[in-house]
């Protein structure tokens, strides 16, 4: 799967923001501030064709954490970026 | 100046020289001090540039949160009607291309090659300048798609080109003195050069002491009736820095002499030297250009961006032709004596002009 790339993260200092402005709806814009752990995860996404296990891959790559609950964590951002259309269908 | 602008040019040089020593020392805010900083940025129609210096304050400074998320927000639908217009952009000139027609790229897409990050300055319209053939055929082609031109007061020619507005203009460079006139060459007869800009696109744009001139003598116009923002002054600064190397001294010098521009260039130079500076160089403190910079500035805090929200007053946003035509010529004549000191033959040659205009001697 890939990101909506419609959709950047901008990070200010500490904040990870992203903004859906939908085309449809022009005058209608969400704003969502990630925390660091999820930007960061949105930054491996974005380099390309991502599936849960490979950002489970990258989670225990980075932090210590056990690959059963990177796997969990890894499906539950992704269920939400797809429930937030930041993933393409 | 009013602290909110002396914060916000302090955030507008971080980004425009991506130095974060500019913010040395910048205060806490409060939550209002925040908002009074946020609706100047909008004012001035810096919100884009000054949201990039933010992003260089240390933590602790930062705006309030929900402040920060909208800034944001304005940010991105800034970059977003960047795309759009270098689309369109690329689209319409290569309509143009395909006819053999070869307009040049002025202010706007063009200027904001010279940001460090051109997508955050606020673009306006696509402005393309054509020699007086080329200009009767282009607006021919687009009538002939059958795209409803308007023209404006100016002479110039405007519609819609998808989601941006296109103006053709005939002038390069928007002087009115006749003498200044007579001295201007054909815009067909001016050197143009490719450039690239933020999407690769490229464009036609002026040589460069004719772009620089054509950026400063519109901030001129500006000044005199429209309203003048914080951006004109960016755009005239990073123009400055980039071309101003590529210009002989002796040709420049010579070019805003021969056209009656000298005196305001030297003002426009003492502005962008005091406030956009990243290293304010000392200045005389008893020069005329010093106290017609500081009038400038006033100006700028009293109008904004084309007088769209001057303060304690309605916009002059959405008045009809002849309401804004008003209101244009009383914004002329309430600055009539610093007009008058800044470039004389061009303020007696609007001022005709807007006589002229108001009682409608000139068909259009």
């Amino acid at each position: 799967m890939n990101l909506n790339p419609d959709i950047r993260l901008r990070s200010l200092g500490r904040h990870h923001i992203i903004v859906d402005a939908s085309p449809e709806q022009t005058n209608f814009t969400n704003v969502y501030e990630l925390n660091p752990t999820a930007a960061w995860l949105w930054g491996v996404a974005s380099e390309g064709d991502f599936t849960a296990e490979t950002l489970a891959d990258a989670l225990c790559a980075e932090y210590e954490v056990d690959r059963a609950t990177a796997l969990a964590d890894a499906e539950a951002v992704i269920e939400k970026w797809r429930r937030f259309g930041f993933i393409l269908p | 100046m009013t602290q909110e602008t002396d914060l916000l040019l302090r955030l507008v040089r971080a980004s425009l020289w991506q130095d974060p020593r500019q913010l040395d020392g910048f205060p806490r805010l409060s939550e209002h001090e925040w908002t009074l900083v946020y609706r100047e940025s909008k004012r001035q129609t810096v919100s884009g540039v000054a949201l990039d210096g933010v992003g260089m304050l240390p933590d602790p400074l930062f705006p309030p949160r929900q402040l920060l998320l909208r800034w944001v927000a304005r940010g991105d639908a800034i970059e977003r009607a960047c795309r759009r217009m270098e689309r369109d952009s690329a689209s319409l000139l290569g309509l143009f291309r395909r006819e053999g027609l070869s307009p040049v790229v002025q202010k706007g897409l063009a200027a904001g090659r010279f940001y460090p990050r051109p997508r955050l300055r606020v673009c306006g319209d696509i402005d393309l300048c054509f020699d007086p053939l080329s200009r009767r055929k282009a607006d021919a082609l687009i009538a002939s798609l059958g795209i409803p031109l308007k023209m404006s007061a100016d002479g110039s020619a405007v519609y819609r080109w998808d989601g941006s507005e296109v103006e053709h203009h005939s002038d390069l460079v928007e002087l009115q003195s006749p003498l200044a006139r007579r001295r201007m060459k054909d815009p067909s007869q001016l050197p143009a050069h490719t450039v690239s800009v933020a999407s690769g696109l490229e464009i036609p744009v002026p040589a460069p002491a004719t772009e620089l001139l054509m950026i400063g003598v519109h901030i001129l116009k500006h000044c005199f009736g429209a309203g003048v923002g914080l951006r004109h002054f960016c755009d005239y600064a990073m123009a400055r820095r980039a071309l101003l190397p590529l210009i002989s001294e002796g040709e420049w010098t010579e070019t805003c002499r021969r056209l009656g521009v000298a005196r305001w260039i030297r003002v426009l130079d003492t502005f962008t030297d005091l406030y956009l500076s990243p290293t304010p160089p000392a200045l005389n403190p008893n020069t005329s250009s010093l106290n017609l910079a500081k009038r400038i500035l006033a100006l700028m805090e009293e109008g904004g961006n084309f007088g769209l929200h001057p303060r304690g007053s309605a916009s002059r946003h959405g008045q009809n032709g002849p309401r804004r035509k008003l209101g244009t010529a009383s914004s002329f004549l309430r600055h009539a004596s610093l007009s008058a000191r800044i470039a004389p033959a061009e303020a007696l040659a609007v001022f005709l002009s807007l006589v002229r205009g108001n009682l409608g001697l000139r068909a259009h």
